[in-house]
């Protein structure tokens, strides 16, 4: 699994996962991730496009993301997920922690509204 | 003896393990080369079992001949693999290996080989169906590696010790099959009777390893003692959210848990029923043949504070049939030999035949639809039958 960070405008990051979100995948990048992320201020917008397995690691490193977010006072929300990902975060009520949205405007009109 | 029957002699060799073995026994049950601590190479060939630890067998000064039958050092069943299919031995600091003529022939990292072939670390051997992985290790990393191997049996052996056993008479039977992977999923699940209630419940820890066996070990033994504080056990909304409160993953060191939980009310046959993140049970009536799935939208227990579960209810026919499984059993490798997931675990479940078959005939499709490789994951199914 491999992931990029950017600044979204002044108020926010844009993070890309890419690959399996499996123990594997999420092994390898989930502590940089985490650094990186403690670094930046702001709220984050995940881009899941190219994450065709969410696995219960992937869905973990998620929530760490959300709540290391919450402790600054922001929040992430997620674009681009496919339907087989985002048929199971339906059934983990994660999308009412983490909203999903259509398009990166729109996550950052959900996240700043 | 029947199967469930078997699976309790098993677990109570287990439990003698737990008693009577020191780290040390274990450490040479896993194939640790006995000798000091010196910084020294040591040689292993790495066999995967079907479930639990891998074997893991010392290449020492003695050459190891592998065959199908006894005086072979290494025996591997199946008629692909030869009497005295191919030999391993030391070559100063490296391990080489010769086939011996077998009729298969031997491979070595997906190559055929015609003569005596060192061994890289890491390689792949395949004899037969079988696949050996060659490695070499510091004594130091291989004795870690034995004391790591030497947890996670005694992790397997406790979760196992704490299933409760098969019902086989009654108004409610359960049959199960639990299949641990060899680096432990976190999988465990139970059930108990109370009065006019029957209630249960399966769960799957996030991650893998000891941790994650320690964090379902910790749930199981709340949910035996049904020490929930001021929870109806037979309240399938009320107990995920007292769960939720009580392992939250921040003080779990970022481990959360999906479960399934139902209850239910045996005189009117009404089950009430909710899920954190879990998949959704299947009913089953085989007189009707309907097949129906028993979902619920809940935060995975540990992940969200505070979450408010809602059950839902369902009157169960005569006959009716609940089966309740893991991740394991719907989430195999990408390279499956055919599409698998929800669909096809309920029709193998609900395929004709006696009612306690079902988990280990699922059990055998996913195996062979994983090409009898070691699963990356526990795997659990629990049946409950009711008159």
């Amino acid at each position: 699994m491999k992931y990029e960070i950017a600044p979204i405008g002044a108020g926010a990051s844009r993070v890309v996962l890419r690959g399996r979100a499996d123990a594997a995948g999420v092994d390898g990048i989930e502590a940089e991730l985490g650094t990186r992320l403690r670094e930046t201020a702001g709220h984050v917008v995940v881009d899941l496009a190219d994450v065709p397995f969410m696995g219960s690691l992937g869905i973990r490193m998620l929530i760490a993301i959300a709540r290391m977010a919450g402790r600054r006072g922001a929040r992430i929300a997620m674009t681009g997920v496919q339907p087989q990902v985002l048929a199971v975060f339906e059934t983990m009520a994660l999308t009412d922690l983490i909203p999903h949205a259509p398009d990166e405007a729109a996550a950052l009109a959900l996240l700043e509204g | 003896m029947n199967e469930h029957e078997e699976g309790h002699e098993e677990r109570r060799d287990e439990g003698r393990d737990e008693g009577t073995d020191t780290e040390r026994t274990l450490a040479s049950r896993a194939g640790m080369p006995t000798g000091p601590v010196d910084g020294t190479v040591v040689h292993f060939l790495v066999l995967d079992a079907d479930t639990g630890a891998p074997r893991r067998i010392a290449v020492e000064a003695t050459p190891l001949v592998i065959g199908r039958v006894p005086p072979a050092a290494i025996v591997l069943e199946g008629s692909a693999v030869s009497r005295r299919h191919c030999l391993v031995d030391r070559a100063g600091d490296q391990v080489r290996l010769t086939d011996l003529g077998s009729t298969n022939g031997t491979f070595v990292d997906g190559l055929r080989i015609a003569e005596p072939t060192m061994l890289a670390d890491g390689a792949q051997l395949r004899i037969g169906p079988h696949t050996l992985r060659y490695e070499r290790r510091r004594r130091e990393e291989a004795l870690a590696a034995a004391s790591l191997a030497s947890d996670i049996a005694r992790a397997r052996g406790y979760v196992n010790a704490l299933l409760p056993p098969p019902i086989t008479d009654g108004p409610v039977r359960v049959a199960w099959t639990f299949q641990p992977c060899a680096a432990l999923g976190g999988d465990a699940f139970g059930y108990h009777r109370d009065g006019d209630w029957f209630c249960a419940y399966i769960l799957d820890v996030s991650g893998h390893g000891v941790g994650a066996a320690m964090h379902s070990v910790s749930v199981m033994n709340v949910m035996r003692q049904q020490a929930l504080p001021g929870t109806d056990m037979r309240d399938p909304a009320a107990v995920l959210g007292a769960l939720n409160d009580m392992f939250d993953m921040d003080r779990h060191h970022g481990m959360y848990f999906t479960m399934w939980y139902g209850a239910l009310h045996l005189p009117s046959r009404r089950l009430a029923y909710a899920a954190g993140g879990h998949h959704p049970a299947v009913l089953h009536a085989p007189d009707s043949g309907r097949v129906g799935k028993l979902p619920g939208r809940g935060a995975g227990i540990g992940t969200m504070p505070g979450f408010a579960y809602r059950a839902a209810g369902v009157e169960l026919p005569a006959g009716a049939r609940l089966h309740l499984f893991s991740d394991g059993a719907v989430e195999l490798a990408e390279d499956v030999a055919e599409p698998w997931g929800m669909a096809q675990v309920a029709e193998s479940l609900c395929a004709p035949g006696h009612w306690a078959d079902g988990p280990e005939r699922l059990y055998r499709r996913v195996r062979a639809l994983s090409r009898m490789r070691p699963l990356d994951d526990d795997f659990s199914v629990l049946t409950v039958q009711l008159d």
